[in-house]
């Protein structure tokens, strides 16, 4: 009983000071709001309205269906029609058009008495993402107009793609980033503002106000990681309703299970945070420490890039990461619907490292204390 | 005037506005107006917040004043400030030292920004040593210096352009007695010979005696310009020494006339107590009986006089004691002891082999300069650092491996008075009631009277962080005090405090002793001893001298009039011994 009192107090002591603090008020829920604007809005990975340049030297029928699918598919935007293979090059030179397309004379020819006909298409290499996918839209709308070309002349094509994406059919990467935003955003905060609360009352001096009274270190750990569990939940629940009904992610999974995964999340970052507070001697130590292990730990969990294309030694070294399991499991409840039996391993991996965090948060703090 | 043109300073009616936390505007300096001539020591005096820092910032031309005007050696402050920047000297409270160069390099480098150089530079720095006495220790890093020789250091680095003005702020505070009086003897020396201005500000009252003119400052104002002669004369014929009754101690004594009305000041001295009581005041009747017989009052007798003629100094809800007798008996049990404490870091040893005990209900005094080791034997008592070596146990336990429940015993106010700034006064109670484990009703209760035994009623619902300094300090003694522990450790507690202030702090302390709470407390003001039963004085981590303020009497001769010695020619005469004594060690 008199645990839990001391406890309570302490919790309550450290919400009531963010929560009076307009400043700590806004900085729970701002922030998150413009960066999941920023990345739901402007971090895409789709490309869409890609500029062309067309030198058609065929002028033909077959050759102007090909030019009329391409730009009816919705990728690409016409940008001009040129005369000379010098003025295309231009063209592509000043970034004026992303892909040129190049018809030879003979195209239609070469078509009508059955002949393989072909298109040069060149694409700019400075953005190697845009460059390859426009080239494989390309590819795509001309093997498709092939096919249909051979079964006008009665002969089927022996091999039929039938593509499609599952859990985001459109691949659209609003869906991959969002969801994936709300376990970056809850370890900015989690990790910081442990990693504040111990520096920030080292600095003002009544951290040894602290230690003279009845709490144990443990109890002093467990006051600020409780009181972090409930801002970072705080932001979690925000940043998640905005994902929902602000960017209309379908949210296929159980509530709960995702309320849960958030939870256990945010123990280990905000344990992360109070081991880097062990240790920090001032608030800006705090920041820096902070600072230096978010980046690689964002870096190192496929948010930005897929693991898969890791080399080996950084791809070990993700398994470490709680970050990478949070990502995991919230972006495939959300968009896979993934239940507890599709997701054990993972929640037993985050789990551990949960674990493991809370360990080396109490070592570093007794360490440094004792 | 022909005056008026040489003076080195000449000030007129300048104000300064800040906006204090709370979002209000306040006058830092107020009206301020005075000069200062060639071969001048001008003091500045006055407790922290009182504006001297501002009105010396205000003279360089680091801030510019809201209105009135300042001219620094004919120079406008406001227009040409680096002028006067270039051509004063001025040593600030931190001052920029290079803590990884050597004491010569240190004073090169000033050299070299003021464009001295050859021959010059040599003669200069040549009696600027000998002045400093730091000619042995050129070699030496800044970092390793004395709190005492830095500020030395300090000072002959601001005086290497021999400039014809140097301001000083604050550059004796925390610095031990024997440094503080060769720093003023530096000063005369440079007055005297080199005919330079010198402001110097200084919270150490008994300072006002090495100027020619005392600046008084107070909330802003210029309360008096005066020569300090002039100050004390304010309390003439006020001032008499009473003798404690047998049943008190002095500071018992002492706390019961500061309660009385038209009691002005009162001061522990040994076995009696001065007070400054207006003459003819009806009170001075109440103190027949206590063979009162006339004293020579000192500069903080005058001071508080002065500031009585400006405002209403008697004392507010302070808590109220009756003159009757108390329990002085029961109180030989011993509560702190510590025996050969020992405290390394790395090579360095913070303290030394000290030892000493302290008994129920007692004040206990851990005195001696910044850096002497006080706040490491503190913090060890506290439980706040691991001892290198040797024992200690408060109220039967080490606090350092006791369980955390032995610490309910203990009370602890940290330095500047720490607390939870952004909560409020309420919350901040509220959260320490709670980390002691009250609950309910008995929480209730400890809040309201703690509340009520430090007034604290106006100020409960006030964020901690835009309390005025007084009631800064209440509550966070009230915070500590909500537990009833058996010991109160005060860290620095008087620091900078202003006099109404820290008279109402003894005030309080008494009144806890009294009730049988044990108090420790850390100080630089040596003049503080006086209100302690017992105290350690310390040095460099040395133990110097343990003791009553009378044991400590004996370590300086006896004075020729048969009146008992100062406490502060004691701590001279202690410092001193033990620096002989170090040096002599030291070339052997």
């Amino acid at each position: 009983m008199d645990l839990l009192v001391r406890l309570f107090s302490l919790v309550k002591k450290e919400l009531l000071a963010v929560m009076r603090d307009k400043k700590s008020r806004m900085a729970l829920l701002i922030p998150p709001l413009i960066q999941i604007c920023i990345f739901g809005y402007a971090a895409t990975l789709n490309v869409t309205r890609v500029p062309y340049a067309v030198l058609d030297n065929d002028r033909g029928e077959l050759a102007t269906r090909y030019l009329a699918k391409l730009e009816g598919c919705g990728i690409f935007q016409p940008y001009a029609y040129v005369n000379s293979e010098k003025e295309l090059n231009e063209l592509i030179d000043s970034k004026k058009a992303v892909v040129a397309v190049n018809i030879p004379s003979d195209f239609s020819r070469n078509i009508e008495v059955g002949n393989p006909a072909s298109i040069q298409i060149i694409a700019d290499g400075r953005n190697s993402n845009t460059a390859a996918i426009a080239l494989s839209y390309a590819r795509q709308i001309a093997n498709t107009y092939g096919s249909e070309i051979i079964q006008n002349r009665g002969i089927n094509f022996p091999i039929q793609i039938d593509d499609r994406s599952w859990f985001n059919p459109n691949l659209i990467t609003r869906w991959f980033v969002v969801p994936g935003l709300i376990a970056v955003l809850v370890l900015i905060n989690s990790v910081l503002s442990g990693a504040l609360s111990i520096a920030r009352e080292r600095e003002e001096g009544t951290f040894d106000q602290l230690l003279v009274s009845p709490f144990t270190p443990l109890e002093i750990l467990a006051g600020k990681g409780l009181s972090t569990l409930v801002t970072g939940s705080i932001q979690a629940i925000f940043v998640v309703l905005v994902t929902m009904f602000w960017f209309k992610i379908p949210f296929q999974g159980s509530l709960w299970l995702l309320c849960g995964a958030i939870l256990l999340f945010i123990i280990a970052a905000a344990a992360i945070g109070l081991c880097i507070s062990s240790f920090a001697n001032s608030l800006q130590q705090a920041i820096v420490g902070t600072f230096l292990l978010i980046v690689p730990m964002v870096m190192l969990s496929g948010f930005a890039t897929p693991i898969s294309s890791m080399p080996d030694f950084f791809q070990d070294l993700t398994l470490f990461n709680p970050m990478r399991y949070g990502l995991e499991i919230i972006q495939r409840i959300f968009l896979e619907g993934a239940g507890i039996h599709d997701l054990w391993r993972l929640f037993a991996a985050i789990i551990s490292v949960t674990v493991v965090a809370i360990l080396a948060a109490i070592f570093s703090f007794h360490h440094k204390m004792y | 005037m022909d005056d008026d043109t040489h003076a080195l300073i000449d000030c007129r009616n300048v104000c300064k506005n800040f906006t204090n936390p709370a979002g209000d505007l306040f006058a830092a300096v107020n009206e301020v107006k005075f000069q200062l001539n060639r071969g001048e020591i001008v003091g500045l005096l006055g407790p922290d917040g009182a504006g001297k820092t501002t009105l010396i910032r205000l003279l360089t031309g680091l801030m510019k004043p809201h209105s009135g005007s300042i001219s620094v050696l004919g120079r406008d402050s406001v227009k040409k400030s680096r002028e006067i920047q270039a051509i004063i000297g001025y040593m600030p409270q931190k001052f920029g030292l290079y803590e990884d160069l050597t004491v010569m390099e240190n004073m090169e480098l000033y050299a070299r920004l003021h464009g001295l150089e050859g021959q010059a530079r040599v003669t200069r720095f040549a009696r600027l040593l000998e002045m400093t006495n730091l000619a042995r220790f050129t070699t030496r890093r800044a970092g390793k210096l004395s709190g005492g020789m830095k500020q030395k250091l300090g000072l002959c680095c601001s005086l290497v352009s021999n400039p014809d003005l140097i301001l000083l702020d604050e550059p004796t505070v925390g610095v031990d007695p024997l440094s503080r009086k060769e720093l003023w003897s530096i000063l005369e020396e440079c007055a005297k010979e080199d005919h330079m201005g010198i402001l110097v500000s200084t919270s150490y009252m008994d300072e006002s005696a090495y100027c020619c003119r005392t600046l008084v400052m107070y909330e802003g104002r210029l309360l008096m310009d005066a020569p300090p002669a002039d100050v004390i004369g304010l309390a003439q014929d006020m001032c008499e020494t009473l003798h404690t009754p047998a049943d008190l101690n002095a500071r018992q004594f002492q706390s019961r006339l500061s309660a009385l009305p038209g009691i002005i000041n009162a001061t522990p001295q040994g076995n009696l107590v001065r007070v400054v009581v207006p003459p003819h005041h009806e009170t001075r009747k109440k103190l027949e009986k206590f063979s009162p017989e006339p004293a020579i009052p000192d500069f903080s007798d005058g001071f508080m006089t002065l500031l009585s003629k400006h405002m209403d100094i008697s004392l507010k809800d302070a808590p109220l004691m009756d003159m009757g007798q108390i329990n002085n008996t029961d109180r030989d049990e011993t509560v702190i002891d510590v025996h050969d404490l020992v405290k390394k870091f790395g090579d360095f040893i913070a303290v030394n082999h000290v030892s000493f005990s302290v008994k129920r209900g007692h004040v206990f005094g851990l005195l001696g300069p910044n850096g002497a080791g006080k706040s490491t034997t503190f913090r060890m008592l506290c439980g706040l650092l691991p001892a290198s070596g040797g024992t200690l146990t408060v109220v039967g336990e080490n606090l350092r491996t006791a369980a955390a429940r032995a610490r309910r015993k203990i009370g602890y106010v940290s330095q500047n008075y720490a607390m939870y700034g952004m909560l409020t006064a309420r919350q901040n109670l509220d959260f320490f009631a709670g980390a002691y484990g009250m609950r309910g009703k008995i929480k209730i209760d400890s809040i309201s009277r703690v509340e009520n035994e430090f007034s604290l009623t106006p100020y409960m619902n006030a964020q901690a962080a835009h309390l005025p300094g007084g009631y800064k300090q209440r509550l966070s003694m009230a915070c500590s005090l909500l537990h009833s522990p058996e010991i109160l450790f005060l860290d620095e507690p008087t620091s900078g405090a202003d006099p109404l202030a820290r008279r109402d702090f003894w005030i309080r302390i008494n009144d806890l002793s009294e009730r049988g709470v044990t108090v420790i407390i850390t100080t630089h003001f040596l003049g503080e001893a006086e209100f302690c039963d017992n105290m350690l004085i310390m040095m460099d981590g040395m133990m110097l001298a343990e003791g009553t303020p009378d044991d400590i009497r004996q370590y300086a001769s006896p004075r020729p009039d048969g009146q008992p010695a100062a406490l502060e020619d004691a701590f001279l005469a202690i410092t001193k011994a033990y620096k002989e004594k170090a040096e002599k060690g030291g070339d052997s």
